[in-house]
């Protein structure tokens, strides 16, 4: 799925750059209802999403009874009833599974009401339900809470986002070779929508796109190059490694803010000769926003913004489900120079963080929750970012595991230079800080140091 | 046909007919207007019969007690919500109660274990205020809130092979709680709520976490039938030394709730 993301963010920006547009529902709404076949959806389908809802319940459990032969498959009355009775529990999968595989299941969830009609607060029910009927009647083992946080919370995270990136992709007017790529790129990037389209003869269909198609802004940058990390606690990965970056700007969290997502944020980086290759992907997305101040010089607004954090490297794991409370702040210093800011305390519903000393089965990370703290300022010309510095730190009660709190603080700072467009260099530093307190157990300080050089493509 | 096998036919058409109308055939009017920002006062009462479940390590004194309850156990709930435009009032009340048996282990000398029986209730009541935040839209509200939950914890441990020997504590604490709800309008007669809050912060608890989820079908205008699923994890440990001391490591109360929904 990640790579299928890396393929979506560089397509988009092809044809999301424009002019600053906003569309209102009535837009929307003409376009469902003049269009001669009209696209998807005049109202909520429930007739498909249910079932297709109900397919995405069917389908994993067909293939872990028939094909993975996974004993957890096996269901029956007694099961179902036992689950039931006695409800949920923590569960001991990877870090990878619950901070990464179960959001991406949530996701599919989420895109069958998405994709059918419904909003994005209405999609998100389909998602909690999804994620609660699967936990308590798609497996024989008990229900856990972990895993109806992170697949229900982060599965409309990367829902929406993945959504709103597959609609840029798609576009109803191409013909020929030309949409049978649209139409495959949009269906790898949201399969469940890709499907209803489908289901409804739209992947072939000729027609208006919809007004709401594109952002008022959207950019995509890469980074490649070199990082060299403290060693971990796994002797395969080496420290100093290739790695690579991409970030994918939806709207603009400084203006759009009308609809949930109307201005999100992608981080995706991969890293070789690591534990994993996927080493860090994160989504942050506005669901509120209010203008607080406005000058010629200067614009603050406050957003709410829904965050989902993914880290997973030779030295940490943190990862999990948040929400921001966000002042944002662009100061004009000059007709090319401004700074931006950034305040967000967090409140994070859900953290998953290493712990040395919790370790059952695939597990070795405490489930917590807390609250936290980001800040972040950067020095812009003409739209390019030449210095960043960034501060996050938070605090993690542990829900299940070694009994205790966890403080984590990174702290970033970054110089990029602009060579011949597309191209530039950086340089960035990463100090990563993890504090453990535990109830039964000596503290733990660790303090690892991350350096980067890399080529920007812009 | 058999005229028997034709009425019975007909009347079991006829009852999935009305059956399959009643469930998704709109009702007239607008429903739960009060979640949309309704500029009049409005009041929600939701009595609840509730089948909980108990999850956790209990600290009494020098005895550690798992209550590690499986059974679900019929009990009692009440929700009262009211409000005006924005702003709401909610009160929810909880009691769980269980008797049971189970091992117990003395925390000074994890190889001394006991078998004793023990009554254990349960009893939660938030006082909360919410604010309804971004646009009012037709299918849908979110909101904040916060408040305080008292908690109230009683148990009674009765040591089956020494009759004299019985531990009684109660202990009660209150806990700052901020949260978000959401309240989701599915179709004219099905909604559904989706709640999260954290509380305690060394207040009362460490940290008690929560998380519910709620389906409900609008019977009439006035009337809806709900059915509710309810987590509430807590840390607590009140640090008094020896025999005061009484402490839950990851307590879990949990359960089904059904309940009517009566508008006002």
């Amino acid at each position: 799925m990640p790579v299928i993301t890396i393929v979506a963010c560089f397509a988009p920006s092809v044809h999301g750059q424009g002019t600053r547009s906003s569309v209102t529902r009535d837009d929307r709404e003409r376009w469902r209802t003049q269009s001669t076949q009209p696209f998807c959806c005049q109202r909520e389908q429930f007739v498909v999403a249910g079932p297709e809802l109900l397919a995405l319940q069917l389908l994993p459990w067909y293939f872990n009874r028939h094909v993975a032969d996974d004993a957890t498959a096996d269901l029956s009355l007694r099961s179902w009833h036992r689950n039931i009775q006695l409800g949920f529990e923590w569960d001991p999968n990877s870090f990878r599974t619950n901070m990464f595989d179960h959001p991406f299941h949530g996701n599919a969830f989420f895109n069958a009401a998405r994709s059918n009609g419904y909003d994005f607060w209405e999609s998100s029910s389909f998602t909690y339900a999804g994620s609660f009927i699967w936990e308590f009647f798609g497996e024989n083992n008990r229900p856990a809470i972990n895993d109806w946080a992170m697949t229900s919370i982060g599965g409309l995270t990367i829902g929406e986002a993945l959504h709103r990136t597959a609609k840029m992709v798609r576009d109803n007017q191409a013909t020929g070779a030309r949409r049978t790529f649209l139409e495959f790129a949009g269906f790898l990037i949201d399969p469940v929508g890709g499907f209803s389209r489908a289901l409804r003869g739209e992947m072939s269909r000729i027609g208006p796109n919809p007004p709401d198609r594109y952002p008022t802004i959207s950019h995509t940058n890469g980074m490649v190059g070199f990082r060299s990390i403290s060693k971990g606690r796994f002797p395969e990965a080496k420290q100093a490694t290739a790695f690579g970056t991409v970030v994918f700007q939806y709207g603009d969290p400084y203006e759009d803010y009308a609809q949930p997502f109307d201005a999100f944020n992608l981080f995706l980086q991969f890293n070789t000769q690591e534990k994993v290759p996927i080493g860090q992907f994160q989504i942050a997305g506005v669901l509120f926003g209010n203008e607080l101040y406005r000058s010629d010089n200067a614009l603050h607004v406050f957003t709410i913004e829904q965050i989902f954090d993914y880290v997973n490297n030779q030295t940490y794991e943190v990862g999990g489900q948040s929400f921001g409370f966000t002042l944002r702040s662009r100061l004009k210093t000059s007709e090319t120079m401004s700074v931006r800011t950034v305040l967000q305390p967090t409140a994070n519903v859900m953290t998953g963080i290493v712990s040395e000393y919790f370790e059952i089965l695939d597990r070795d990370y405490d489930f917590g929750s807390g609250f936290g703290f980001r800040a972040a300022a950067s020095l812009n010309k003409s739209g390019f970012n030449l210095l960043r510095v960034g501060y996050l730190g938070a605090i993690s009660h542990t829900l299940s595991g070694a009994a205790g709190n966890q403080v984590i603080q990174f702290v970033r700072a970054t110089a990029q230079f602009p060579l011949r467009r597309p191209f530039g260099i950086g340089a960035e530093y990463i100090l990563h800080m993890r504090d453990g307190y535990f109830r039964d157990f000596p503290d733990v300080h660790r303090r690892d140091s991350e350096y980067r050089v890399f080529l920007l493509l812009i | 046909m058999r005229k028997s096998a034709a009425i019975h036919l007909f009347i079991r058409s006829s009852a999935l007919t009305g059956l399959l109308v009643f469930l998704f055939v709109p009702v007239g009017s607008p429903a739960c207007a009060q979640d949309r920002g309704n500029p009049n006062w409005y009041a929600k009462v939701v009595p609840y019969f509730w089948f909980s479940n108990v999850d956790g390590i209990q600290v009494l004194g020098d005895f550690h007690l798992p209550v590690a309850d499986t059974v679900l156990l019929p009990d009692i709930a009440l929700r009262f919500e009211t409000g005006r435009g924005r702003l709401r009032g909610l009160v929810h009340l909880f009691r769980s109660h269980r008797k049971g048996t189970a091992i117990t282990t003395l925390i000074s000398d994890p190889a001394d274990s006991t078998e004793a029986n023990y009554a254990f209730t349960w009893i939660t009541a938030d006082l909360l205020a919410a604010v309804q935040i971004g646009p009012f839209a037709k299918e849908h509200a979110v909101e904040l809130y916060t408040g305080g939950r008292y908690v109230r914890h009683q148990q009674h441990l009765e040591f089956i092979n020494n009759s004299n020997n019985a531990v009684s504590t109660t202990e009660s604490w209150i806990d700052p709680v901020v949260g978000t709800r959401m309240f989701i309008e599915l179709s004219s007669r099905f909604w559904t709520t989706i709640s999260t809050d954290i509380a305690g912060f060394g207040v009362g608890s460490e940290l008690t976490w929560s998380r519910e989820g709620e389906l409900g079908f609008r019977v009439i205008n006035l009337v809806d039938l709900t059915v509710r699923y309810t987590h509430l994890q807590v840390q607590f440990d009140n640090e008094n030394d020896g025999t005061g001391r009484y402490a839950w490591d990851g307590g879990v109360l949990q359960g089904w709730l059904f309940g009517v929904v009566l508008k006002f």
